[in-house]
């Protein structure tokens, strides 16, 4: 692999090699969700991975932090291999460093616990001789770091807004200190204004406490603005990664320049000309299988089939390679 | 927002349209939804049903009747007095209103019998049985059978489909099949094949209930549990890494409690009326012991003349199943609306 030759200064909290998922179906049929994804997150960033429906972003964190068992490719946490076999070791060394805000601010939290049942719950489990008064207090802490009040404790959660719930999931989170969070879809059924605060929210902790982020989303002006590397998924294929400046800048991949079209401007004017441009993904799907990824620039990787690969050279004048 | 200065657009618009803002106020934009408890909420929907009501005092009259009554009255239930018999009821004070004065067709028996100060309240049996304690004894013996129905509900029919739910797999389809054997046979087949071995009575009830009283519960606890087996929230334990033991009595139990404990109401009537009918066919509870079953069983043979020994065990039995089922039906409506269909 070409990835791995690539000379990398320090060792990264989250490695993930060849992940593939597939779903059984029934006795003929299987699903490939994820194909084959490398990736790496370095500690203390944020990784934003895109994709439209289906393209297998929900399933590669929930197959990082094992809700699904991956069918085949490793994953490394902190140099400590994560997949394969389970057992009990192994799922507390999993749960206590990987943690995942759900996209649901409802259903991911249990209507009959109170908000400090909820976020303590972690506590529970892992911190257990802690006193009735060092869990209250702890709790307390994280709360107020993530913008609620005392008060707030001893409620249920219907009795918040989609905001505040997002942020008892937030705290419910990072109250055992994980070293990686995965946000699949953290912020995608609130509405905008409140999406900016909660994605100002997730960037304060990080500066706070270090937090690595796994970001998952469809929205990519969010993710620009919260990530350092994005990774472009599409029918279980990584298409495209690089850091945010080179994805940006410099698109290759014509589903990325397809998605990058799909932005909106906040200028009205420059609205007005914004061209989509349309992605057949039906003609390319069955290049991914022969296609390997290229090394452009950076960290900035695509993947193409050779003739794929000289024809985008050819017709971008910012390719350089 | 602000562009770009090459891209400055300006924009003509009312400027009455808009106010500046106040910023001395601090602008709260997420407000507090609801504030009442689920409790409070509970009481309030609960005593708001009317029936709901009448139906929870009416059962603790009845509670209070079956606790109480064997000491308001100086006879026994299975206390013989052949002298006694077929006294019809005779309340003090009442009797001066016409009704319980121990008269039948005018005639009063107590007179007749020179019993001028004796006063049996609901009257007596053929064997000069006191009919108030026999009739307290009963509403006991089926207020037994409703808290044990209660029990079997919650820990056999409630364990099960817990399990069965939540594990799936295998293990599912094994407990699945169990309960397809057990229903497949009826219940008075299952209490014939009992008396076989054991004698008529409350324990082979009991057992009777045992065995088929707690497939219902289990078949709506073990769907239940497959609905909120899927919900992120139980996603979220786990990836903290809950334990299997917690998922199922801290996240899953108090989401379904609800519809359980007006499950286990619902069932309620149908244990009283089954150990009832097996009374009143022979099969329960055998003599001196007084069941509503059978005092209606022994009072429906003089039912053309003296009606009061039918009609006041099936009026105790009828008030305690419509109770039941009043409070069950607002239980419903208070925990678990989405039930209502059920």
């Amino acid at each position: 692999m070409e990835k791995e030759n690539t000379a990398q200064d320090e060792m990264p909290l989250l490695n993930v090699i060849h992940l593939k998922q597939y779903f059984k179906v029934d006795k003929k049929n299987i699903i490939k969700a994820v194909n084959g994804i490398t990736f790496q997150i370095k500690e203390g960033e944020t990784y934003g991975l895109v994709g439209e429906s289906g393209s297998g972003k929900t399933t590669i964190g929930r197959s990082i932090i094992r809700i699904y068992e991956p069918s085949d490719g490793t994953v490394y946490l902190e140099g400590k291999k994560i997949s394969g076999k389970m057992d009990e070791e192994k799922r507390r060394f999993i749960s206590k460093r990987i943690q995942m805000i759900f996209q649901d601010p409802m259903a991911s939290l249990n209507p009959r616990k109170k908000v400090i049942d909820i976020i303590a719950q972690g506590l529970d489990i892992h911190e257990k001789g802690l006193s009735k008064e060092e869990r209250q207090k702890k709790v307390y802490r994280i709360m107020e770091l993530v913008g609620l009040s005392k008060e707030h404790a001893n409620r249920y959660p219907h009795e918040f807004s989609g905001g505040q719930r997002q942020r008892i999931g937030i705290a419910r989170a990072i109250i055992i200190n994980p070293k990686l969070i995965i946000a699949d879809e953290a912020i995608s059924s609130l509405d905008v204004s409140i999406q900016a605060q909660i994605v100002n929210l997730m960037k304060n902790l990080q500066k706070e406490l270090g937090t690595t982020y796994l970001f998952i989303a469809h929205d990519l002006a969010i993710v620009k603005y919260i990530s350092n590397h994005i990774g472009v998924l599409h029918l279980g294929y990584l298409v495209e990664s690089g850091t945010t400046e080179e994805i940006f800048r410099n698109p290759v991949h014509p589903y990325t320049k397809s998605l990058l079209s799909a932005i909106p401007h906040p200028n009205p004017k420059i609205e007005k000309t914004r061209k989509l441009l349309d992605y057949d993904f039906e003609a390319n799907q069955e290049t991914y299988e022969k296609a390997r990824e290229y090394h452009l620039e950076g960290e900035h990787y695509v993947l193409a089939t050779e003739e794929q690969f000289n024809r985008w050279s050819d017709e971008h004048p910012a390719f350089i390679y | 927002m602000e562009y770009e200065s090459s891209q400055t657009i300006y924009y003509d618009f009312n400027k009455e349209a808009f106010l500046i803002a106040d910023k001395t106020k601090k602008v709260r934009d997420e407000k507090k939804i609801n504030d009442t408890s689920v409790f409070r909420e509970f009481v309030s929907k609960f005593t708001a049903n009317k029936g709901a009501l009448i139906g929870f005092f009416a059962i603790i009259l009845i509670c209070i009747f079956a606790l109480f009554a064997p000491f308001l009255t100086p006879y026994q239930y299975d206390q013989i007095q052949a002298a006694n018999q077929n006294l019809s009821p005779r309340i003090p004070g009442v009797e001066s209103l016409g009704i319980f004065n121990g008269k039948i067709m005018g005639i009063s028996q107590y007179e007749k019998t020179n019993l001028k100060n004796t006063y049996y309240f609901f009257g007596t049996d053929t064997l000069g049985r006191d009919l108030f304690a026999r009739t307290a004894m009963g509403t006991r013996i089926s207020l037994f059978v409703a808290a044990v129905a209660v029990m079997i509900d919650m820990f056999i029919g409630v364990t099960f489909g817990l399990v069965s739910g939540f594990f799936g797999g295998v293990m599912d389809l094994f407990m699945q099949r169990i309960i397809e054997i057990l229903s497949g046979i009826p219940s008075i087949v299952v209490v014939t094949l009992l008396m076989i071995v054991f004698k008529p009575g409350l324990v082979t009830i009991i057992l009777a209930l045992v065995f088929t009283n707690w497939i219902g519960m289990s078949k709506l606890v073990r769907a239940l549990v497959l609905k909120q087996k899927e919900q992120e929230y139980i996603l979220a334990a786990k990836t903290l890494g809950a334990s299997d033991f917690s998922l199922i009595f801290k996240e899953i139990l108090p989401n379904i409690f609800g519809s359980v404990i007006v499950m286990t109401m619902m069932s309620i009537p149908g244990a009283i009326f089954m150990e009832s009918f097996l009374s009143f066919l022979g099969l329960g509870i055998p003599e001196p012991m007084a069941s509503l079953g059978t005092l209606v069983s022994t009072g429906y043979k003089k039912m053309m003349i003296y009606p009061y020994m039918i009609a006041i065990p099936v009026t105790v039995f009828v008030i305690l199943m419509l109770s039941f089922n009043l409070v069950a039906d607002g239980l419903r409506d208070a925990l678990d609306p989405k039930m209502k269909n059920v």
